[in-house]
């Protein structure tokens, strides 16, 4: 398979940006991605641009990739605009790798973009619903915090998980968020805080929950011979997977996330002990126990003891969201695929400041989006290695 | 997977706002079962989405299920009580569903054997023609 590496990231901080547009974000992850990768924006040969909810929140339904791309310098090149709701992101990364590695464009640019906070908060709640499917469940009052609230309520029941694992979880989560310029909430919350916090959906209380976000990220990726050759150390792409879910059908219906992680191992030949950091769709902070099992971090059911050994925390074996995750970093919909990419990219090339993680050479994003009745709508997986040795 | 059929009966099925998803006397789920592999789906899908075959038809499901979970939901929503709970339902014969929960059960009894309901709905223009929902059974039915 043709090498693709990612030769450049950007974010825009997470948070509330009611005076920056569309474009201001778009444009500050693309010009930090281009500086990042020592290119220009007329050597950008093709954008796959990420947005879920600009539709029904700022009116624009149709070309968004067009409506920010001209505003960083970059036209006259295909745009490709990609919905997977929450999957976005990754999803556009996954078709830039693809374009690259077809060797249909030498360089392409992803970029993700969204802006949730508006006047009418139940009009946010109600883009969000549409990421489960309409017909279906319209009326049901449909919240990703039910949906995820549902799956961790099973396995309180069955004894695998206690609210304790899930409020401590949370702290962690906050505490790498606090490491984390890029992060909408960096302020360090103790176990009382996130216990006393206001009920949202059993048993998940406010402060385990993302939040609306606005915020922006992008990546470029080329062949390792287009550009000059960089001191800095190289991040190879070295798997793409993804898929939708199937309908469960008795409970052995392996989850999309599930499936995705195993198609990557495969792809890239190795296995979950060959991996040294990790960035999960933490939607709930709480999923993070559930993905850590869904990705083959630890056994079925092993999630609380992995997650108690202390394997991870940021100077863990093997350190899940050192960003944050979505919980503390915060979730623009169609950006936080990409603001994994940004994350482990730096964390590989040892640029993540404080939350760095000792050395990894292996990294994993997984990214979820959109609700189909038990499992999640999109998955996308990355396996993303650094092939400089550390020193 | 399964024989290969002619497809051409999936443009038969009739329209999705046409499929009705519960018998009001009955106060059955109505779902479709493949005739081919006998996969189950609620609502009615025309194709098997198991095995990708169009001999689907239109069944309804016994009422009884297994609630595996389910949760409070305290953020409010239009037309909805506040709070109000989500559950997520094995149905005994046929797919796993999900729905509203009326009245709410303790965590403490899941499993816990459900059944449906279904009446007119309040609010047509929004939730469609129908309300349904699950209510907790006890064991003796």
């Amino acid at each position: 398979m043709t090498d693709v590496i990612v030769a450049g990231v950007g974010m825009h901080p997470f948070g509330r940006h009611p005076d920056l547009s569309l474009k201001d974000l778009a444009r500050s992850a693309a010009v930090r991605a281009m500086i990042d990768a020592g290119i220009g924006p007329k050597q950008i040969q093709a954008v796959y641009s990420s947005n879920a909810m600009a539709g029904v929140l700022q009116g624009q339904e149709m070309i968004r990739g067009q409506s920010v791309s001209r505003e960083f310098g970059v036209e006259g090149v295909p745009v490709v605009n990609v919905e997977n709701a929450c999957a976005s992101g990754s999803t556009a990364f996954a078709q830039a790798v693809l374009a690259v590695r077809a060797g249909v464009v030498d360089i392409a640019l992803a970029v993700g973009f969204e802006k949730m906070f508006v006047a009418d908060r139940d009009r946010t709640l109600d883009a969000l619903e549409s990421a489960a499917d309409l017909d279906v469940v319209r009326g049901l009052g449909i919240q990703f915090t039910a949906t995820y609230a549902m799956r961790l309520q099973h396995r309180i029941a069955d004894g695998s998980l206690t609210v304790d694992d899930m409020i401590d979880v949370t702290v962690k989560s906050h505490e790498n968020g606090a490491l984390n310029p890029y992060a909408q909430f960096r302020k360090r919350v103790d176990a009382q805080r996130v216990r006393d916090a206001r009920m949202i959906a059993d048993p998940l209380t406010l402060l385990m929950c993302s939040s609306f976000s606005d915020g922006a990220a992008a990546a470029i990726v080329t062949r390792p011979e287009v550009l000059e050759q960089s001191s800095r150390p190289t991040v190879r792409v070295i798997a793409s997977t993804a898929a939708s879910p199937r309908t469960l059908k008795d409970g052995q219906t392996p989850l999309v996330a599930a499936v995705c992680a195993q198609a990557a191992y495969e792809q890239a030949g190795v296995g979950p002990v060959d991996l040294d950091v990790v960035e999960v769709h933490d939607a709930m902070a709480p999923a993070e126990l559930l993905y850590a099992e869904q990705l083959g971090l630890c056994p079925p059911g092993g999630a609380a003891d992995f997650f108690r050994s202390g394997a991870s925390r940021l100077d863990g074996k093997l350190p899940m969201n050192p960003s944050g995750g979505l919980t503390s970093r915060g979730h623009p919909v169609g950006v936080t695929g990409l603001a994994q990419v940004a994350e482990l990219t730096w964390q590989l090339r040892g640029e993540a400041g404080e939350r760095q993680v000792a050395q990894p050479r292996l990294a994993m994003a997984q990214n979820s989006g959109g609700w189909l009745e038990g499992d999640s709508a999109a998955c996308n997986v990355h396996l993303l290695e650094r092939s400089t040795p550390w020193e | 997977m399964g024989v290969t059929r002619d497809l051409s009966k999936a443009l038969e099925f009739e329209p999705w706002a046409q499929r009705v998803r519960a018998d009001l006397d009955t106060q059955q789920l109505v779902g479709s079962r493949c005739g081919d592999c006998g996969f189950a789906t609620w609502p009615a899908r025309a194709v098997c989405s198991d095995c990708g075959s169009p001999m689907v038809s239109v069944r309804s499901f016994a009422r009884w299920g297994l609630l595996v979970s389910f949760t409070v939901v305290h953020v409010p929503r239009p037309g909805l009580p506040s709070p109000y709970a989500l559950g997520q339902v094995r149905l005994e014969d046929g797919p796993m569903v999900f729905a509203r929960l009326e009245p709410v059960p303790s965590r403490a009894e899941l499993p816990l054997r459900v059944r449906s309901r279904a009446a007119a709905s309040e609010d047509p223009a929004s939730a469609g023609p129908l309300r349904i929902w699950f209510e907790p059974v006890d064991d003796a039915r």
